[in-house]
């Protein structure tokens, strides 16, 4: 047994060679990666961004002959796992992924241990609708009519969200400021996480939500809540009827739950490249299309420079949003 | 009768051989990750979830449900016979469960916790298959009053599980209370009490502080007696006898019943229903006093409920999309790689996929009970270790499992500091149940708290009109009235017989 694990690995290690010497000339980044990745996933396995780092890891990790570890390391809204990738050292081979916990939670938190620049962007993976959805009894048939009508009494409206650090918060919060309505006049409960706040739409405890489409498409065959818009600029594949924010005239509901990666300060630009590079590719794999796709994910590679003015957008977007509704503490 | 008759389509399903295969890798995964504290079903199924999209739907969703339920198996091993409860939800076997292990009686705690398992998957299926599709709409008339009503109720077990003295009960839950809002504020997002240490925001993990607080603390409590006093007496028998199946009996029914129920409701999660229902066994006992001394029905009912609440959990995630726990949330992600979208037309539409999973669990209840049975012998022979050998490994197995629940070295210190805790509070006689109900119960009863005066703008009004929640709150106010009057009378007895 001990012999075979020494040829397995020779051969491993043969493979391992052949493989840097063919990226050394092609590529010219001959050194990175050699052994084996992790990518700290800070929430808990099993939830929408995991998942999408699951299904694009595997061919990452074919494509360089090395092991990609998916490591959760959950709590704190995010913070610690965050954290735990900012301190280590920046040679690629721990890199943290954020699903709208960086620019949320520092704009949120005063006193967060880190700030969004802190990080070395390396790409966009992913974004996913929101979904603007209201009981089926509702009397608002269109968001047009629930933005009037929220607009004569903003007091009286119940308005579920699903954490104060989700998009959906700052998605609301932007949708109605644009509109002229103070979010904070509304009354904002918050439930922990996405399906107990739809659960509290279907069960009419709130009159209106701003959710993951995906959590939406089963309640709305089921006849229980109807969904006025898709915060998407095209409409969702899986929600042909239903408009999108822009169509109405609302182009402020564009607020999307989204996927990225991010190093430590200081990622060299060379590893970085690679991972762009590798994650552009695998985001073109027809097989990973189709499998994000299926839960209402669409495939939205960014650059890392690209992504670094996105996470700049949404940073500066939410500090004013959580300034004005009194979240920054 | 179009429900029978689909019923048995499904079965026909369920029963292809390879259908049958993955039923039982799942079953068996799920066992075995049961018994391994720190790594729960909910991760295991998510690191699954790429194989399983290889494989046809039916088959994928046959085998990620069964890693659920068989945890639920699997979990009250260890809580019976080391004292190390597997998941959140086998905290409360370990009360009756070791302590029969102790008196040489682990073969019938884990005897009747898989035969009370399995007869609460069947009922949890038949329930499921005729009542559950009715009884979803009603589950969704729970806001947050009505959770807050529930809890209430299972924080109220805190008072009856307090032990000798009152005060000390409730300073154990108050501190339970107050480790549980360490963390994250979940209504504003802030850190609290953390005082700048980044893993604190994390808050304790319930898993975490009960490997330590149980498990920990009763090595080293053992540590003091001589090694071979620990499990007393002889091995007697591995199978329950006739007694403890009459015992079982009704017991079984109302964790089932109840497990059942309240598993239909989104946001109510397993270690809440073990806690009322085992609350509610202790109420229909005659010998109340004796729970936690190593009663068969403390084991027979929670593993009851626990399982029951499985079962259910199937229903609002099929008709609705909404996943009652976060293991339910995983194989909601499955649905959908495998482009079953749930919603009532599942039914419609995919009705070979339906009823092969629903009938997928009775034939995987069947499989567990198989499996588990025969193991029992096996897992209460390792209790004939010497205990000098046994506890020096059963603090592995917790420092594993505290480093698996989030990969956290630092959860590692807390549970060793548990520890340690628990060895004190034992010598000062301060009971430890209460402090885990309070942190289960806590973060979850502010949230329902806060949520319901947000809604009311404030008004406490909001508990009494709901017929639910104040149906709830009624009943814990009963449950701590008979608490305080049966300890009052006790206190009466035992005075008069020693007086």
């Amino acid at each position: 047994m001990r012999r075979m694990n020494d040829i397995q690995a020779g051969i491993l290690a043969m493979g391992l060679v052949a493989v840097s010497l063919l990226s050394a000339t092609v590529g010219g980044a001959a050194e990175y990666p050699k052994r084996a990745i992790d990518v700290v996933v800070p929430i808990s396995a099993g939830g929408a961004g995991d998942t999408w780092v699951r299904t694009i890891m595997p061919y990452l990790s074919k494509k360089w002959g090395v092991p990609i570890n998916v490591v959760n390391k959950p709590g704190g809204s995010g913070v610690i796992g965050t954290v735990a990738v900012l301190a280590s050292p920046p040679d690629g081979y721990t890199v943290a992924y954020d699903g709208h916990i960086v620019p949320a939670v520092t704009a949120i938190q005063a006193d967060c241990p880190f700030k969004w620049t802190d990080l070395t962007p390396i790409g966009k993976l992913a974004s996913a609708p929101l979904a603007f959805a209201v009981p089926a009894d509702s009397p608002w048939k269109t968001l047009k009519e629930a933005v009037e009508d929220i607009r004569k009494n903003p007091e009286a409206i119940k308005a579920g969200v699903g954490g104060v650090s989700m998009p959906a918060v700052f998605a609301l919060a932007k949708l109605f400021d644009s509109v002229g309505i103070d979010f904070k006049r509304l009354n904002r409960v918050i439930f922990d996480g996405s399906a107990p706040t739809m659960a509290a739409l279907a069960g009419k405890h709130v009159m209106l939500t701003s959710q993951p489409a995906i959590d939406a498409i089963a309640l709305l065959k089921a006849g229980k809540i109807r969904v006025l818009a898709v915060s998407s600029s095209k409409r969702s594949p899986n929600l042909p009827d239903v408009p999108t924010g822009k169509e109405l005239g609302y182009p402020a509901y564009d607020r999307q739950t989204y996927g990225g990666l991010n190093g430590p300060a200081n990622l060299p630009a060379a590893i970085t490249k690679v991972w762009a590079d590798g994650l552009k590719e695998a985001l073109e794999d027809p097989a990973i299309v189709e499998k994000l796709s299926v839960r209402e994910t669409l495939v939205d590679f960014q650059s890392p420079e690209d992504y670094r003015k996105f996470l700049e957008t949404q940073y500066k977007e939410n500090l004013a949003i959580a300034e004005q509704l009194g979240l920054r503490k | 009768m179009e429900t029978i008759q689909n019923l048995l389509f499904g079965f026909s399903i369920a029963l292809q051989l390879q259908n049958l295969f993955f039923c039982f890798v799942g079953s068996l995964i799920g066992t075995l990750i049961g018994v391994l504290p720190g790594l729960g079903p909910a991760a295991t199924m998510a690191i699954l979830i790429p194989f399983a999209a290889g494989l046809p739907p039916t088959a994928a969703i046959i085998m990620l449900a069964a890693i659920y339920y068989g945890a639920m198996y699997g979990g009250s091993s260890t809580s019976i016979l080391l004292n190390i409860p597997g998941e959140a939800a086998s905290v409360v076997t370990c009360l009756d469960g070791y302590q029969m292990a102790r008196q040489g009686r682990a073969g019938p705690a884990l005897g009747i916790s898989a035969i009370s398992s399995f007869i609460a998957g069947t009922v949890a299926l038949f329930g499921l298959v005729f009542l559950a599709p009715v009884l979803v709409d009603v589950a969704l008339r729970f806001g947050p009053p009505e959770h807050f009503g529930l809890l209430v109720l299972g924080l109220s077990v805190a008072v009856s599980l307090a032990g000798e003295s009152l005060p000390k009960g409730l300073a154990s839950a108050a501190l339970g209370l107050m480790l549980a809002a360490v963390g994250i504020d979940p209504q504003s997002g802030l850190t609290r009490y953390t005082f700048g240490v980044v893993n604190l925001m994390g808050g304790f993990d319930v898993v975490v502080v009960v490997v330590g607080l149980f498990a920990i603390a009763e090595v080293l409590s053992n540590a003091e007696t001589p090694a071979f006093e620990i499990f007393k007496g002889k091995i007697a028998g591995f199978w329950p006898n006739r007694k403890d199946l009459r015992d079982s009996a009704a017991p079984i029914a109302r964790g089932s019943f109840v497990g059942f129920l309240l598993g239909l409701i989104p946001g109510v999660v397993p270690p809440v229903i073990t806690f009322v229902s085992y609350d509610l066994e202790k109420r229909c006992s005659k010998h109340p006093e004796l729970f936690g001394t190593g009663r068969i029905e403390g084991v027979a009912a929670p593993e009851g409920a626990n399982n029951a609440c499985t079962g259910s959990g199937m229903i609002p995630l099929f008709v609705l999309g909404l996943p009652t726990t976060a293991s339910l949330a995983v194989l909601l992600g499955a649905l959908m790689i495998h482009g079953l979208q749930p919603g009532p037309m599942l039914f419609e539409q995919q009705k070979e996929f339906v009823w092969a999973v629903l009938a997928s669990m009775y034939v995987g209840n069947v499989m567990l009970l198989v499996l588990n049975l025969p193991l029992i012998p096996l897992w209460v022979s390792f209790l004939r270790i010497p205990y000098p050998l046994l506890g020096p490994a059963i603090i592995v197995i917790c420092v594993i499992a505290a480093y698996g629940v989030r990969n956290s070295l630092f959860d590692v210190w807390i549970m060793l500091g548990f520890g340690l805790l628990g060895y004190a509070m034992r010598k000062l006689e301060f009971p430890a149940i209460p402090l885990i109900i309070a942190l289960i119960l806590g973060d979850r009863l502010e949230n329902a708290l806060r949520q319901s005066l947000t809604l009311s703008r404030g008004s406490l009004v909001v508990f009494v009109e709901s017929p639910i929640a104040l149906g709830f709150l009624a009943t814990a106010a009963v449950s701590i009235g008979f608490s305080l009057y049966y300890r009052y009378q006790s206190r009466g007895v035992s005075a008069t017989t020693h007086g």
